[in-house]
């Protein structure tokens, strides 16, 4: 029992060290990461280097230069970018990816109006203009012309993330903290359950990185609205030459109480996590984990590649997905960096799920329970006649007596093999009112033409056909290959008792063919919920908006309105669903359980 | 053994096979009226011989597109697909169907997850992750990454269902002989699977080998373009080359063809058969 | 410091020598995809510091790569699209400005009407290059001399149609929006009003969407459910009389003589139809490391010589003015045409809010075509459209 405890205390401390050092440095990676290959040390900048290229002959325009990365330099500032432009073009303009400011006409007669209105001595001075509206970046743009050169400089530095870098978590606050955490995480240890622990740190993760990146995005604007002031301030100062200096000097103090501020934050998460982590160690989870990765290593190791290889693809557009639903992003937000974006928590509401599921009408075609009615009765219909004309010509196909069963078989794979966009196509132009085949057919039976794609049933059955037409050959590979687990001896047995075909079915075909069918079947069934190009590409989603899918409706939110923010709600919905479907059928058919257990 | 029933019952099996196909390869026809003829897509009368048979459509595409090209590229894309998809799907999927361990029912709802979440808003996602943190923007291993990862869930799903239904008795008897869990894998499970291993492997194939919009997303060289793209750069925003398109159609699905009939022998041959105890 | 060195070494890369490569994205094929390659060969030739290397996109895919790549630094330096997505690129800060590399005031070179669909609030955005809007296209084996009223075209039209046969005297993507706005517009009706406002229930627009309703109802001169599709198969048949449609439809013709005429005047009002129009232009991108070099490689696309180049191989209706002068294009059978018809257009309102309206719309009109009110459905288009604008938060 004692030994037992000395290994969890030994855990424990193992991973609190790792966590304090990986997770510390990660998150603050993280933050710095766009940042980190474009900030420079300035000591090291070789100005001589600058001065050469900038304008030999003019020395002048480098003395004030100078001044400004000595400037900021001693205020411990880093300059990422400069360019240079003469006065009407842009001569160049270094990385702009950096910039992310972008000069406008309206910017630029703006710059002009100012120098236009001040005399040329604060013209050849300092600062003239700072970024507009339409700085996306987090990045703050200065722009000065040079003394005595008409030669206009960009100096573009930013400071939220430099003074995030050097913050230190204090640890007193820290230890106090977590233990706080640890007690509750401890008391609540009852009620939670195991899944809801993976669940829950992940949440964390997420919550921290969010948190942290709110502050920069905090510090940033407040750092904006204080720029800006500070542009007035300047510009009052008519008689001084070098203005750079106070506002610098004012800058380390304005941002004093926002460091405070932030580590504060920076250690409340820290210490969330770190106080999830000394239950998670104490109350032997971590060893039982620990101890089940050890002891069924053999099937870890089968399966890690492949989960590894899904995981890093899906958890990431999951994430995103996930996030953006539960706000309004949109076009205009499109320019900004994603991290700072998704760290604003003001961002976020549940303005869109609400929207989506508040009014209930099964009867108004843009209603999210009439489309959702219809998915399900489309995914229903198609799934069922997928497997059942699937299945039924695979037991003809499987038998060995039928002559040509290679040809028909072929023949019948044909629509999978055919790429799907020019089929549907065609498959459109054969319910053509006057010209398609199908009133042709029609016809021949007496029948009047039919204008498929101006009702509702119509253009439905239109849809139907097509979707089934394409997606039966998939489910009669899939019974093929199944029916061949089936031994003959097992008919042969099943004819000696004398049943009849029917019964030799339900006997011995279907329990056989269920293990194999059943993932079919239920990726099947979220595939044709999620089917978009049918749709699409057959009815339009016509007659008024009345064959759409969930699926059709989320990408005309996004690419038809810009409203990505919203679309993705409707994907989170989708998920939910086809979730809580996926669960369920799990539960009920035991898919994952083969016969022979 | 052969009664009237029985022989009436033949000819009704015929006659609803013969339905079926007829009404499966009418939109095919069209393709190859097509493509054998003209540019429309479309056409009034309803006969199925191209009205001015000529191989136009399949010159155009031979000699004035690099078609030559796009048929390599998709090649080593779905062929490497094919290969890595395989080798991590049937691994996973026996270490699912054969081991216990913790998790293991979670991992298999996890990997249907993956499927659940509507496709529509990840191309951004997917492009940072491709471009910014495997930095595999414009390389056809991007697309082989994204590709063989899609096609995984489906594979270790469809893998696991058939390694159930191999009688466990089968590796008792071989652990009783002293075989190690890998050798029982490769030497017996593997070759009894051989139809189901190769219908995923012809499905992880028609992923890559019909995927168009992160294709066309994430190459950025005309020489690295795939099959599909090739195809979707026949149709513009008002117009389309349908003669080429069709034609490219019909060379695109001969390998997929091609492929299945070279298949088929495993899906008729009843490989378990004699080995099963019930 | 790397920075440093990087930033000087590109400043002097610059304004001295180097090769720098601009990329071009492009979405065209056949004719125009022939034009591009021979405009890009051409400045490769006579350009030692500056390349530009092409890259054909499907036309699918142009926007979400364009809107997925250029945000990340991957996209191209310059790309080929039509001015109708500008505002909404403007607002995602995906395209740049140009103001700065104009050094004198070149919109006088263009046809009227070609630089204004590339400004957005105030600043310009790309460089024109070609003029697209539709035009009356007529099999001259059926139709001898063109219509120049709604009234003759309808005569004309119903002589030569016989349903039964699957003849039609007109073909066109009638239940369209973006074809019906030609009838919408000569109405005079509007999408947006002066304050980017949307007023599809307009008098003006209902009386155009009763016009369409009359064409394949009452006239029946339309065959039903009219896809672009539908109309290369009818008029490569002969079996339309006329066609109306793009330039890009020429390059669809297959065996069958034609002549393009403008677009009738409409009997009603007595004024002539007023068909969209959209301006393609060569656009920059926001991230493009090299815009200096991009804008020497924009500023060659719309060059006389690269011009005269997209109007005789590409059969463009081009931007630039000068060349409709050169013989070639004077004395061809369609591009005066289609310069005419295009002075005769209206842009296609390039703003964001554009993109909600399509969707109502295309249900609008196909509505009414089929019989439905047509004051009805504008105003069941227009309450659809002012919800989705308020959501989106165009309008408070």
């Amino acid at each position: 029992m004692k030994r037992h405890k000395i290994q969890r205390m030994i855990a424990l401390a193992v991973v609190l060290m790792l966590f304090y050092l990986l997770v510390g440095k990660l998150l603050s990676n993280s933050l710095h990461q766009q940042n980190i290959h474009y900030t420079q040390d300035l000591a090291e900048t070789d100005i001589q280097t600058i001065e050469a290229v900038y304008n030999p002959q003019q020395e002048s325009s480098f003395a004030n230069l100078q001044a400004v990365l000595k400037i900021l330099l001693a205020n411990n500032q880093d300059i990422n970018t400069m360019a240079v432009v003469n006065e009407r073009n842009f001569v160049a303009h270094s990385d702009v990816n950096m910039i992310g400011e972008r000069i406008t006409k309206e910017i630029f007669d703006r710059q002009r109006e100012i120098e236009q209105n001040y005399d040329p001595q604060i013209q050849n001075s300092n600062f003239i203009w700072k970024g507009s509206e339409n700085d996306k970046g987090s990045y703050t743009l200065y722009r000065g012309i040079f003394a005595g050169t008409n030669m206009i400089g960009f100096v573009v530095y930013d400071i939220q993330y430099q003074t995030l870098m050097p913050m230190k978590a204090n640890k007193i606050p820290l230890i106090l903290f977590t233990m706080l955490f640890f007690v509750i995480a401890l008391l609540l240890d009852k009620y939670i359950k195991r899944l809801s622990v993976y669940l829950s740190l992940g949440l964390f993760i997420i919550l921290v990185v969010l948190i942290n990146s709110n502050i920069a995005y905090q510090l940033e604007n407040n750092h904006k609205l204080w720029m800006q002031s500070q542009v007035q301030y300047q510009l009052d100062l008519q008689n001084q030459t070098s203005l750079l200096l106070p506002a610098l000097d004012l800058l380390t103090t304005e941002w004093q109480p926002l460091i405070r501020g932030a580590i504060k934050t920076w250690n409340i998460t820290l210490s969330i996590i770190g106080g999830l982590l000394i239950w998670f160690v104490l109350s032997g989870l971590f060893e039982k984990m620990l101890a089940s990765l050890i002891r069924y290593r053999l099937a870890y190791s089968y399966i890690t590649p492949a989960m590894l290889g899904v995981f890093l693809l899906v958890f990431f557009p999951f994430v995103y997905g996930f996030l953006i639903g539960f706000t309004n992003y949109g076009l205009n937000d499109f320019g900004g960096s994603l991290l700072e974006y998704f760290g604003n928590l003001k961002n976020y509401s549940f303005g869109n799920l609400i929207d989506i599921l508040k009014t209930i009408n099964f009867t108004d075609p843009h209603n999210f329970y009439y489309t959702l009615v219809h998915t399900i009765l489309w995914t229903v219909i198609n799934v069922s006649l997928h497997v059942s004309i699937g299945v039924m010509l695979a037991l003809i196909l499987n038998n060995p007596q039928l002559k040509g069963r290679t040809i028909f078989r072929v023949l019948l794979i044909l629509p999978w093999a055919i790429p799907s966009y020019i089929t549907a196509l065609i498959w459109r132009g054969m319910f053509h009112k006057q010209f398609g085949a199908v009133n042709g057919l029609l016809e021949l039976f007496g029948i009047e033409p039919i204008s498929w794609f101006t009702q509702v049933h119509t253009a439905f059955l239109a849809n139907l056909a097509t979707n089934v037409w394409l997606g039966f050959p998939f489910m009669m590979i899939i019974a093929l290959g199944a029916l061949q687990s089936i031994p003959r001896e097992l008919y042969e047995a099943s004819a000696i008792d004398g049943s009849s075909r029917w019964q030799s079915f339900w006997n011995v075909t279907f329990p056989l063919l269920k293990p194999a069918m059943v993932p079919a079947i239920i990726l099947g069934t979220i595939w044709t919920f999620n089917q978009f190009n049918v749709i699409y590409l057959v009815s339009g989603g016509g007659p008024d908006g009345a064959t759409e899918l969930l699926i059709t409706d989320a990408y005309k939110i996004a690419f038809e309105q810009y409203r990505y923010g919203y679309a993705a709600a409707y994907c989170i919905v989708i998920f939910l669903l086809l979730f809580t479907y996926g669960f369920w059928t799990n539960r009920i058919t035991k898919a994952s359980e083969g016969v022979y257990e | 053994m052969i009664s009237s029933n029985s022989k009436s019952r033949t000819i009704v099996t015929y006659v609803i096979l013969i339905l079926v196909t007829l009404i499966t390869i009418y939109p095919v026809l069209w393709v190859l009226k097509v493509a054998f003829g003209g540019k429309s897509l479309m056409s009034t009368n309803l006969s199925l011989i191209p009205d001015n048979f000529n191989l136009d459509n399949f010159r155009a595409v031979f000699y004035d597109k690099p078609f030559v090209i796009w048929l390599r590229n998709s090649i080593i894309v779905s062929f490497v697909t094919v290969l890595s998809s395989l080798f991590l799907a049937t691994t996973a999927a026996y270490a699912f169907s054969r081991f216990k361990f913790p998790g293991q029912k979670k991992g298999m709802l996890a990997l249907l997850v993956t499927q659940m979440f509507p496709g529509v808003l990840m191309i951004i996602p997917q492009f940072i992750l491709i471009s910014e943190i495997l930095h595999l923007y414009g390389s056809l291993w991007g697309l082989v990454i994204i590709y063989s990862t899609t096609a995984l869930p489906f594979s270790i799903w469809i893998l696991k269902g058939y390694f159930d239904t191999i009688p466990i008795s089968l590796e008792e008897s071989a652990t009783i002989d002293g075989a190690s869990k890998s050798r029982i894998f490769w030497e017996i499970i593997l070759p009894l699977s051989k139809p189901s291993i190769a219908i995923t492997g012809l499905f992880s194939f028609m992923t890559a080998w019909n995927e168009f919009i992160l294709a066309a997303t994430f190459l950025d060289s005309e020489s690295k373009y795939t099959l599909p793209i090739g195809l979707r750069q026949m149709v513009g925003e008002f117009g389309a080359e349908w003669g080429n398109f069709a034609a490219s159609s019909l060379l695109v699905a001969i390998p997929v063809v091609v492929m299945f009939m070279a298949f088929q022998k495993f899906l008729v041959s009843g490989l378990t058969a004699g080995g099963v105890k019930g | 410091m790397k920075r440093t060195i990087l930033f000087c070494l590109l400043f002097i890369a610059v304004l001295l020598t180097a090769q720098t490569e601009v990329t071009l994205w492009h979405s065209y094929r056949g004719n125009e995809k022939d034009a591009i390659m021979q405009v890009v060969d051409n400045f490769n030739k006579a350009n030692s510091e500056v390349k530009i290397k092409a890259l054909g996109i499907p036309y699918d895919a142009f926007p979400d790569k364009i809107t997925a790549a250029i945000p990340r630094g991957k996209g191209p330096d310059i790309f080929i699209f039509a001015h109708d997505r500008i505002g909404g690129w403007v607002e995602a800060g995906i395209i740049e400005p140009i103001d700065f590399y104009l050094e004198e005031d070149i919109s006088g070179n263009f046809v009227e009407g070609a630089w204004k669909p590339m400004q957005y609030k105030s600043s310009m955005y790309g460089l024109p290059m070609s003029l697209k809007s539709i035009i009356l296209f007529y099999n001259t084996n059926i139709i001898k001399t063109p219509p120049k009223t709604t009234d003759e075209m309808i005569a004309m039209a119903k002589k030569h149609t016989d349903s039964a046969n699957g003849k039609y005297g007109l073909v066109y993507e009638i239940a369209n929006f973006y074809y019906h706005a030609c009838w919408l517009q000569g109405f005079g009706g509007n999408i947006f009003n002066d304050k980017d406002i949307p007023v599809l229930n307009s008098p003006e627009n209902i009386r155009s969407f009763q016009f369409a309703q009359d064409l394949f109802l009452k006239e029946k001169i339309v065959p039903p459910e009219v896809s672009n599709v539908l109309v290369t198969t009818l008029f490569n048949e002969g079996k339309a009389g006329m066609v109306i449609s793009g330039p890009w439809f020429r390059g669809e013709i297959e065996g069958v003589p034609y002549e393009v005429e403008l677009l009738p005047v409409i009997s009603e009002i007595n004024k002539p139809a007023i068909p969209f129009m959209s301006s393609e232009g060569v656009l920059m991108s926001a991230k493009s490391k090299n815009k200096g070099a991009s804008f020497e490689a924009m500023k060659y696309l719309i060059s006389k010589e690269a011009a005269f180049i997209f109007a005789t191989v590409g059969n463009q209706p081009v931007a630039l003015k000068s060349v409709y002068e050169r013989p070639e294009v004077k004395n061809d059978k369609y591009l005066p045409k289609f310069k005419a018809q295009i002075m005769n257009s209206r842009p296609m309102p390039s703003i964001p809010q554009m993109t909600s309206v399509w969707s109502p719309a295309s249900t609008a009109i196909n509505a009414a075509v089929n019989g439905s009110d047509p004051k009805q459905t504008l105003d069941e288009a227009q309450s659809k459209v002012m919800r989705t604008l308020k959501a989106a938060g165009y309008i408070k």
